[in-house]
């Protein structure tokens, strides 16, 4: 081949690479798939159910064995219960938990189903499907008797996961502290579960703020180290599955879901993940 | 006679399995004023680094003014070579100019020559300044105190570097072949400035190849080859009849050379 | 285009976003010159002519370039009050926390740097000084140093603009600095192109002002004109001012 047909061909190549390339970045808007056996429509790829989840957060969502592509807990076996009342696979995308609703917006995957609260400010830019009935809970070390309500907070050193509810939660309390004239909670926000354990475990903090769900499993895993404050933070919130706004699947979930409870899956699952099956509550 | 300035007792100097100087001695008395001659390789700048405690020898003495320098001997008359910070204080009595002028860079014309002073005599910023602007006016280089070493001519750097060496008045004055990396033209004002040194009674020992000079300034000529003096001689003696068919075949390449 | 630039300018003069870019140029500026000290002393072990001191030397930088910063960092905050009691008390903040594990980990780069500076010196320059009778440590830090700051600030300048954005690694010790401040916001209010649109004009200001201060400072330095460093000696013969 002659050197001019020959950077003609790369030329074209390359053109076709970068107009595909263009095109996947402006396109894919309206390219969800229609309905197809028992599956619904508005999936992303025809079946094939994708979850966006962290699963760094025992019991609801975590790795077992170290094998990435098949999280398990609580939210991940209900993904797969739902995904085979649908008959469709289904396929798991890891990211960080503050990268949980800007993946689903960024069409990364159909659904969000990893320990999120429905929350006001996560209803405006998603649809939640609330589930199960919780709250956040309060971990603090053995023998550490200082904090039994929430007032007892006011001064002290507490520790979250960053960006999210439980963090606004923090801080609501810490500004009320402060506009009674009492001393504010500092608050140290990091970016995984295991390092807000690391700091109450190695003093750097004297609580940590997580939902009741996860409160039990640290404290189990602890070794006696760090002990539940039961009661200090209402059981006001609730668990939900996030899908796009106005997105065809929200209807489909919402249905499925409340399959789910009533023949007893989600209840069973609830049951062998430890956790209360009267939570359950069906949206 | 009194005792010489500068004296080497049987000098060794070895580079790895190379012996670079085998067995020279050498002195030179208050005022004088010797030259050295000789190929490269012979030894000459090792010498002048040895003498300025630059460099140790591997065998044999120096003495400056009498008392060895460069080692300290203990109570039982051994002795060992001195740590580099009181190898510095014996240094400052001995001064010298190098082939590539190295002048500080990173300081002007008038730093170049006070940073002794002030680092090494203690001297107060202001007397330092005075000391220095006299010996850079004796070296013609008054009109350039700001200016960096970069924006001089060589000749001009060498002449700084002269003042330098001279500003802590030192017993002796070495100089490594100091015209060697100087345009021909430049070479006169260096050779002017070392010769009214001379004049004025500096003990001098002076590597160089500048034949006329040698002649008309020194006291002394010697050719160096292979790592040991090979001939000692007034200069006339030394370059119109030498005793040493090796002197003989130097100056002839020499003369060749058109020097 | 669906941009709140209310939201943005808000952000932009938040006291939030303030703090988080002075809590990042505080932390790499410190960090930065306590590298640099550092790292000098272990440049100068690694020229020394005392194998243990080499030795110890090269150690430090082999070990600090091969553990991960992250992993200081979390060794340093989780690891460290479990050995000293000591670093449970409030003073030992994540920000003395990670100041400790950046400048320790930068040293060992800055010890490079410095050590290729010291080297590039002209011998010559060492030489002469000897020769006047400077103390060794004179020689080295009235000659030798100045001219190798010269040659180390490019590289430095360009770890202290590094450094400026490797601060965000200490959000896993809880240090909310510039980018956690804006990613902290974006998940609480879900928009993206307003809170990183402003984490980023902080970034390029910021690292504007720093090239502007390296400008400054090289200008400082430039008794020798542009890469003429070390031809001093004999190559300039008959080049430049006339007599």
């Amino acid at each position: 081949m002659n050197r001019r047909s020959q950077s003609a061909r790369v030329a074209t190549i390359v053109g076709a690479a970068m107009g595909a390339i263009l095109l996947s970045a402006c396109g894919g808007a309206d390219s969800t798939s229609a309905a197809s056996g028992k599956a619904p429509a508005g999936l992303l790829e025809a079946g094939q159910l994708s979850v966006c989840t962290d699963p760094e957060y025992p019991p609801m969502e975590y790795l077992e064995n170290g094998d990435t592509a098949n999280p398990t807990g609580f939210d991940s076996d209900g993904a797969r219960a739902l995904g085979k009342l649908w008959d469709v696979k289904v396929v798991f995308q890891n990211t960080s938990f503050d990268g949980l609703i800007p993946a689903l917006n960024g069409k990364r995957c159909d659904i969000t189903w990893s320990a999120l609260y429905v929350s006001p400010e996560r209803q405006r830019v998603a649809d939640g499907i609330p589930f199960m009935t919780t709250g956040p809970g309060l971990i603090v070390r053995s023998g550490d008797e200082s904090i039994r309500s929430a007032d007892d907070l006011s001064g002290k050193t507490v520790a979250v996961q960053g960006g999210g509810s439980n963090e606004l939660t923090l801080k609501g309390l810490s500004d009320r502290f402060v506009a009674a004239g009492k001393p504010g909670i500092t608050i140290q926000p990091y970016p995984k579960t295991a390092e807000t354990v690391a700091a109450v475990t190695n003093g750097k903090a004297d609580a940590l703020i997580e939902t009741d769900v996860a409160v039990v499993d640290m404290v189990d895993k602890s070794g006696g180290k760090l002990v539940a404050k039961p009661g200090i933070f209402p059981t006001e919130t609730q668990f939900g599955v996030f899908t796009r706004k106005g997105s065809e699947l929200t209807q489909p979930v919402t249905t499925g879901i409340k399959q789910l409870i009533s023949d007893g899956t989600l209840p069973d699952l609830a049951k062998k993940y430890g956790l209360d099956p009267s939570r359950l509550v069906s949206p | 006679m009194s005792t010489p300035v500068l004296q080497a007792v049987d000098l060794h100097r070895r580079y790895g399995d190379t012996e670079v100087l085998k067995g020279v001695d050498f002195s030179v008395a208050r005022g004088e004023v010797k030259a050295l001659l000789g190929p490269s390789g012979s030894g000459k700048s090792t010498i002048l680094r040895l003498m300025a405690l630059l460099e140790h020898p591997d065998g044999g003495e120096i003495l400056l003014n009498g008392k060895q320098v460069g080692v300290s001997t203990s109570s039982n008359g051994s002795t060992r070579r001195l740590p580099e910070r009181h190898l510095a204080v014996q240094r400052r009595d001995i001064g010298m100019v190098f082939q590539r002028f190295n002048l500080f860079a990173h300081l002007d014309v008038l730093r170049n020559v006070t940073l002794a002073l002030t680092e090494v005599a203690g001297m107060s910023k202001k007397d330092a300044v005075s000391s220095a602007e006299a010996m850079l006016e004796r070296v013609g280089m008054s009109d350039r105190l700001q200016h960096y070493p970069s924006e001089l001519s060589g000749g001009q750097q060498q002449r700084v570097a002269i003042a330098r060496a001279l500003v802590t008045n030192p017993s002796v004055m070495l100089f490594d072949e100091p015209t060697s990396a100087l345009d021909p033209e430049l070479v006169g004002e260096v050779l002017e400035v070392m010769e009214g040194l001379a004049d004025a009674g500096m003990t001098m020992v002076v590597v160089t190849h500048e034949t006329r000079f040698a002649r008309r300034v020194a006291d002394e000529v010697m050719l160096f080859d292979g790592g040991v003096m090979v001939e000692q001689a007034p200069p006339n003696q030394f370059f119109d009849d030498p005793r040493h068919d090796r002197t003989r075949q130097f100056l002839s390449h020499l003369r060749g050379v058109g020097n | 285009m669906d941009f709140e630039w209310d939201m943005f300018t808000a952000a932009l003069t938040s006291s939030a976003f303030v703090h988080g870019a002075m809590l990042s140029v505080g932390l790499a500026v410190c960090a930065m010159v306590l590298a640099s000290i550092v790292g000098f002393g272990v440049a100068l072990l690694r020229i020394a002519s005392n194998r243990v001191a080499t030795a110890v030397g090269g150690a430090y930088v082999w070990f600090f370039r091969a553990i991960p910063t992250l992993l200081v960092l979390l060794l340093i905050w989780n690891a460290g009050p479990q050995l000293l009691p000591a670093l449970r008390d409030d003073w030992f903040t994540p920000f003395l926390a990670a100041l400790i594990g950046f400048s320790v980990v930068e040293a060992a780069y800055m010890a490079e740097i410095l050590r290729s500076a010291l080297l590039s010196v002209d011998d010559g320059q060492h030489l002469a000084a000897r020769a006047l009778g400077l103390a060794p440590h004179k020689v080295l830090f009235k000659v030798v140093l100045p001219q190798a700051i010269k040659v180390a600030i490019p590289p430095s300048g360009n770890e202290l603009i590094a450094m400026l954005k490797y601060t965000s690694l200490a959000s896993v010790i809880s240090l909310r600095e510039l980018l956690t401040t804006a990613q902290s916001q974006v998940s609480v209010t879900f928009r993206y192109a307003e809170y990183y649109s402003a984490a980023l004009v902080y970034y390029l200001v910021i690292v504007s002002a720093l090239m502007a201060v390296q400008q400054v400072v090289e200008r400082r330095y430039r008794w020798i004109s542009a890469g003429r460093v070390g031809q001093v000696s004999g190559l300039k013969v008959g080049t430049a001012v006339p007599v």
